[in-house]
This record gives structure tokens, C-alpha cells and sequence, in this order.
């Protein structure tokens, strides 16, 4: 009787700490995989199909292409002029003008 | 009740943070593993307009590490400075004369400034996004070697690049770019040597990356040091300050043996360096692009 109770709560603590093992590898993986998100709001300075030149308040230039699988508005419905918010993974190529891949693009009130 | 304290103690040594290096595993940027595949450039001649794949095999016996050394053909060499942004006011003494403004046309029109550098007589290496975007690719790249603000020491003219076939815009594991000129520059400028590693150390903690960064006024070098994090098959991080304009610099530590050696290209604020990998300096080796 005593051993069947010791076995229960060795198994007892054993559930536990594997559970505990199970949520912090939860945790890590879960962190790794925060995707970035980074907006850029400018003025569009150059309108062309598949790519556009914008300027934001800094006075930095970005040619903005478009993601493979970017399904918003066309480039041609953001006019030279317009104010636009791009959202993009983060990465800022670095030539200049510097280069971003926008996955939306809004139209900036 | 000791066994269960047994198993749970060789599960909590699996699970933690000791890493065991037994064998290297291919991986991306986001750190998943990838299944090992031959890399393939895509080498196009902007003089005859023509376009071809190649393989970039391993053709050289396997190595975690392959050099090749500087080439300073001036007896001076600068005094690495201070961990702050520098302006490089002599850009003829080595390394610096290897370093290049690129003036890029793109096949749309689009023109942009990049940096690269030279790693033989007449090649260079530079970022992929320099030569290629998803929508466009390089027309002509002009290069002004050792720039100092409207003094052009020496310039020479791209006339073929290889681009990696994998890069198509934004892949920036694949971003990087080799150039061949018009002319063996490279014998006045001098090069830098490449210090291609594989595995988990790219042989520095320390690095210096050295272009033409457009925030700052003018057409002007400038250098900045800084260490080293977060290294991947294909690319790392790096603390030193950068801007828009410096897409395609070495990022580079000083050698005994070798000299000036590039460990990685500057590609992406942030800040980001593109790898250079054995696999690539090797490539460069047996294609006579590097020595």
C-alpha cells in the first residue's frame, strides 16, 4: 500500500516537471518565431507599375517593391504625392536609395 | 522515486542550453534547418547581353576555413581607429583604395549608390540587392574606387556580375554579388584578402565596415568598428554604424598572415553582413576570381 502511494506521487512529480519542461520549450519556440513588423510613412516621389519611390519625414528614400504573394492596392492607385504607410519584415537593404519589400500598403491620412 | 528524478535529469540536460556541437547543420536566417543543395549563380555579361547558370560547387577538398590574402600594394597602412564613425580623409593608402563608390543603373532606370570592394586585379564583391531586384536587374555599375568626394582617384566599368540564383529580390541569405571589370584596378588599389569560414565561428568578434554611407553629406568613406552576434550559415550581425549607401562594404578584421581579410559583405541595416562562406571563396578560387 505504502509503495503504491510512493509511486503515485513520484509519478505525480514527474508530471509535473515534464509539463514544466514542456511549457518553457513552448516559451522558447514561441519567441523565435515572432515575425517583425515595421512600418515606414512617406510621400510618394515616383510612381512606377511594380515599384514606387517614397520619401519619409526624415528626408530618407526607399524604392519600395512589392512581397511575392502581396495581394493589396496596385502601386498605380498610390499617386505621386499621396501620403502612404508601408509595412514591411524589417529588413532595410542598404544602398541608396535604400530598398524595402512591402507586404501592404495604405493610403496615410 | 529515484529513477523518476534520474529521467527527469537527463530530460532537463536534453532540453537546456548546453549546445553539443557534433556535426553542423544547415541553417536560414530564422534559424530553421535547411536541406543542403548545390548553389547556383546566375552569371550575366553586360557587354554581349548574355545570360547563364553555373553551379558554385565545393570543388576544393573540404575545410571549415579558406583565406586568401590582401594584395596592399601601397607601403602605408592606416591605424585602425576608435569605435566611432570615421571619416577616412586619405582613401588611396590600403585597405581603403579597395573600397569603391558604384554608381548603379538598373534595366528600369532605377539608379542607385552602393559600395564593394576589390578581392583581386579585376573583381569585386558587393550585395546582391546592388545588382538585382525583385522587379529589375544592374544595367552598368560604375566604379570609383578610393572616392573622396569629387575626386575620382581610379574608375573602371562592370562587365559581367554573378548574382546568386536563390536571391530574386529579397532573400537575404542569398544577397550577395560578384563583379568583374573592365580593367585589373585591383593591381593599383590593392584587395583584400577573404577569410571564408563554415560553422558556428566566423574566426572574429571584431569587424570594421568601411563604404560610402549617403546620410552623411558629400561623396566621402567612412569607417566604423564593432563586434559580432548572431552568426547563421549565411549571415550575422554586427554593431557597427551604418546608412543607406553602404549596401555591398566589407566587413573585415586585420590578419598577421593575410592581411586585411573580408568576413562578411554588408548588406542590410539593422545591422546585417552576408557570410562569406568557404563554399564561396573556393568558388572564387578555382574560377580565378580570387587568389
Amino acid at each position: 500500500m505504502q509503495s503504491k502511494k510512493k509511486m503515485m506521487i513520484g509519478l505525480s512529480v514527474f508530471i509535473l516537471l515534464l509539463a514544466s519542461v514542456l511549457v518553457v520549450l513552448y516559451v522558447k519556440i514561441g519567441a523565435g518565431n515572432e515575425s517583425k513588423e515595421e512600418t515606414i510613412v512617406g510621400t510618394v516621389l515616383e510612381n512606377k507599375e511594380s515599384s514606387m519611390l517614397i520619401r519619409d519625414e526624415t528626408g530618407a528614400e526607399y524604392v519600395v517593391y512589392l512581397e511575392a504573394d502581396y495581394n493589396g492596392e496596385e502601386i498605380g492607385t498610390f499617386p505621386e504625392g499621396s501620403r502612404v504607410r508601408i509595412w514591411f519584415s524589417g529588413e532595410i537593404a542598404e544602398t541608396y536609395p535604400m530598398q524595402v519589400t512591402a507586404y501592404r500598403i495604405e493610403k496615410d491620412s | 522515486m529515484k529513477k523518476i528524478i534520474s529521467i527527469f535529469s537527463v530530460m532537463l540536460l536534453l532540453f537546456s542550453g548546453i549546445t553539443v556541437y557534433a556535426q553542423e547543420i544547415p541553417q536560414d536566417n530564422e534559424g530553421d534547418s535547411v536541406v543542403a543543395q548545390t548553389e547556383q549563380l546566375l552569371e550575366v555579361d553586360v557587354v554581349n547581353g548574355t545570360e547563364r547558370v553555373i553551379d558554385l560547387s565545393e570543388t576544393a577538398t573540404y575545410s571549415m576555413v579558406a583565406d586568401t590574402a590582401a594584395s596592399e600594394t601601397i607601403s602605408e597602412r592606416s591605424v585602425i581607429g576608435t569605435d566611432e564613425r570615421t571619416k577616412i580623409t586619405n582613401t588611396t593608402i590600403s585597405p581603403y583604395y579597395a573600397i569603391a563608390y558604384l554608381s548603379i543603373t538598373m534595366e528600369d532606370g532605377q539608379t542607385y549608390r552602393g559600395t564593394g570592394f576589390m578581392i583581386s586585379p579585376n573583381t569585386m564583391l558587393t550585395a546582391g540587392h546592388c545588382l538585382k531586384s525583385s522587379t529589375s536587374k544592374a544595367k552598368s555599375v560604375t566604379v570609383y574606387a578610393g572616392r573622396n568626394g569629387t575626386s575620382k582617384p581610379i574608375t573602371a566599368h562592370m562587365t559581367k556580375y554573378y548574382v546568386d540564383t536563390k536571391y530574386t529580390g529579397s532573400e537575404a541569405d542569398w544577397d550577395y554579388g560578384i563583379m568583374v571589370l573592365d580593367s585589373n584596378i585591383g593591381n593599383t588599389t590593392g584587395w583584400f584578402g577573404l577569410h571564408g569560414t563554415s560553422g558556428s565561428s566566423i574566426g572574429t568578434t571584431n569587424i570594421r565596415v568601411t563604404g560610402y554611407p549617403a546620410d552623411l553629406a558629400g561623396y566621402y568613406m567612412w569607417t566604423c568598428a564593432g563586434t559580432v552576434s548572431n552568426i547563421t550559415t549565411n549571415r550575422f550581425m554586427h554593431t557597427a554604424d551604418t546608412a543607406g549607401g553602404e549596401s555591398g562594404s566589407p566587413t573585415y578584421f586585420y590578419n598577421g598572415t593575410y592581411g586585411n581579410q573580408a568576413v562578411g559583405i554588408h548588406t542590410h541595416g539593422g545591422n546585417y553582413s552576408r557570410r562569406i562562406t568557404t563554399t564561396l571563396v573556393n568558388w572564387l578560387k578555382d574560377n580565378g576570381y580570387a587568389k
